[in-house]
């Protein structure tokens, strides 16, 4: 099927393939959370009316799990998460009803495109 | 679970390089009064390499809807399955891959006289489709598809030189008994110059992914998943210089010395051999994560 003669094309097709790639980028990581807002540690007036979760990585929404908890750690309402329609990568969780003053917590799990599956946990306190 | 995860690649990759590499030696390598014998021999490994392909990709879905989900009981929860296959990239792409392999599986079980070029073609969709999920394909957007692209043309030159050496193998056994003719050196040069090609292609492709998934050279000697990738180099290095003694050095005296193709047939068995190694620790790290 692929003998010496039509090697040429395989070699132009190779090399084509390496300058179209571009530049080497950074090394793919598991999914990260990149930013968020409100921001880790961040003291937010007025208090938020939704969260929003930048990851390094393309996101399986269906199976992303987004919990916000009080300093209680009694779990807060939330609407359900979505995904930013522009960039896979931003997740949308809509709060369903204003915050009280307080530190609160968000625990997120999920899972990248590449199938595997991350966690973490941040905090916020929010002012009015 | 994850060491079923890492069971079934393995065995998936094992079984679709097979069909690809053995179907391409029977259709462009052997000469007719050879492939026809051959193909006879193979028959019932071929047949039982689909059926493992077909069971290896549903427990691959399964292990990666447990994995998404909670855990085993995710694994056989219709729901998870369903939202896998249809809300996920992974599930989308694994929806076609499963249409391939039943036209793989067609391909073999309608009627007795199956064609090695339908096999080729069914199979060799089948490798490439494997190139849609894993870390090359990670994202979305050109870069990824091309990623996608590259890790294809990857497993692709891999399946068809990996899964060749097995009729080759056998070819040789049965030559060690007779005196090597015409048909079995004319084999070897057309299977060498595919092999060639075939070489060239999996360090170039495989250099370019790797140079993609860690962002350049560098070794990151602490981390598992970039020392069992230079291991599996080195094996891979191994396999190759395997390949030119075989080559350069027992070749070209096949027709004078009888011991030629006793030796070729054993160091073909070694690379055999090392090729399964290769595909038991992509199987494993490629599950990590590279950094």
């Amino acid at each position: 099927m692929i003998r010496g003669a039509s090697a040429r094309p395989l070699w132009i097709a190779a090399s084509g393939l390496l300058l179209l790639v571009g530049a080497g980028g950074e090394a793919l990581a598991h999914a990260k959370l990149v930013s968020s807002s409100p921001a880790a540690n961040q003291t937010v007036t007025p208090p938020p009316t939704s969260l929003t979760l930048k990851f390094s990585e393309s996101i399986e929404v269906r199976f992303a799990q987004v919990t916000l908890s009080d300093a209680g750690g009694t779990a807060v309402k939330t609407g359900s998460v979505t995904q930013d329609p522009g960039d896979r990568a931003i997740l949308i969780v809509p709060l369903a009803a204003p915050l009280a003053d307080g530190q609160y917590t968000v625990s997120w799990q999920i899972v990248a495109a590449d199938g595997h599956k991350t966690k973490g946990t941040y905090h916020f306190i929010s002012e009015k | 679970m994850d060491e079923a995860l890492v069971l079934s690649r393995l065995l998936h990759f094992t079984a679709t390089f097979l069909l690809l590499g053995s179907c391409a030696f029977l259709w462009q390598m052997a000469p007719p009064e050879l492939s026809g014998r051959l193909e006879a021999q193979l028959r019932s490994l071929l047949r039982l390499a689909v059926i493992v392909t077909a069971v290896t990709a549903v427990a691959w879905l399964m292990l990666v809807a447990g994995s998404m989900g909670e855990g085993w009981e995710d694994t056989v929860r219709v729901a998870t399955l369903r939202e896998v296959l249809l809300e996920t990239r992974f599930g989308n792409v694994w929806l076609v891959r499963l249409g391939l392999i039943a036209t793989l599986i067609a391909t073999v079980a309608l009627g007795e006289g199956y064609r090695s070029r339908d096999v080729v073609v069914a199979s060799g969709l089948v490798v490439a489709s494997l190139g849609l999920v894993g870390h090359a394909a990670m994202d979305a957007g050109l870069p990824a598809v091309l990623r996608g692209i590259n890790h294809a043309v990857h497993l692709l030159s891999a399946g068809l030189w990996v899964g060749g050496l097995v009729p080759l193998a056998l070819v040789l056994g049965e030559g060690r008994a007779a005196k090597a003719d015409g048909v079995v050196a004319t084999t070897l040069r057309r299977f060498s110059g595919m092999g060639h090609v075939a070489v060239a292609v999996v360090i170039a492709t495989g250099a370019i992914n790797t140079w993609l998934i860690l962002g350049g050279w560098s070794i990151n000697i602490g981390s598992i998943y970039q020392r069992l990738l230079v291991a599996k180099i080195l094996l891979v290095i191994a396999m190759i210089v395997l390949a030119i003694i075989n080559r350069y050095a027992f070749l070209p005296r096949l027709k004078r010395n009888s011991c030629a193709i006793q030796r070729l047939y054993r160091s073909t068995l070694i690379e055999i051999f090392l090729g399964l190694m290769v595909i038991g620790l992509v199987s494993y790290f490629a599950t990590l994560e590279p950094v």
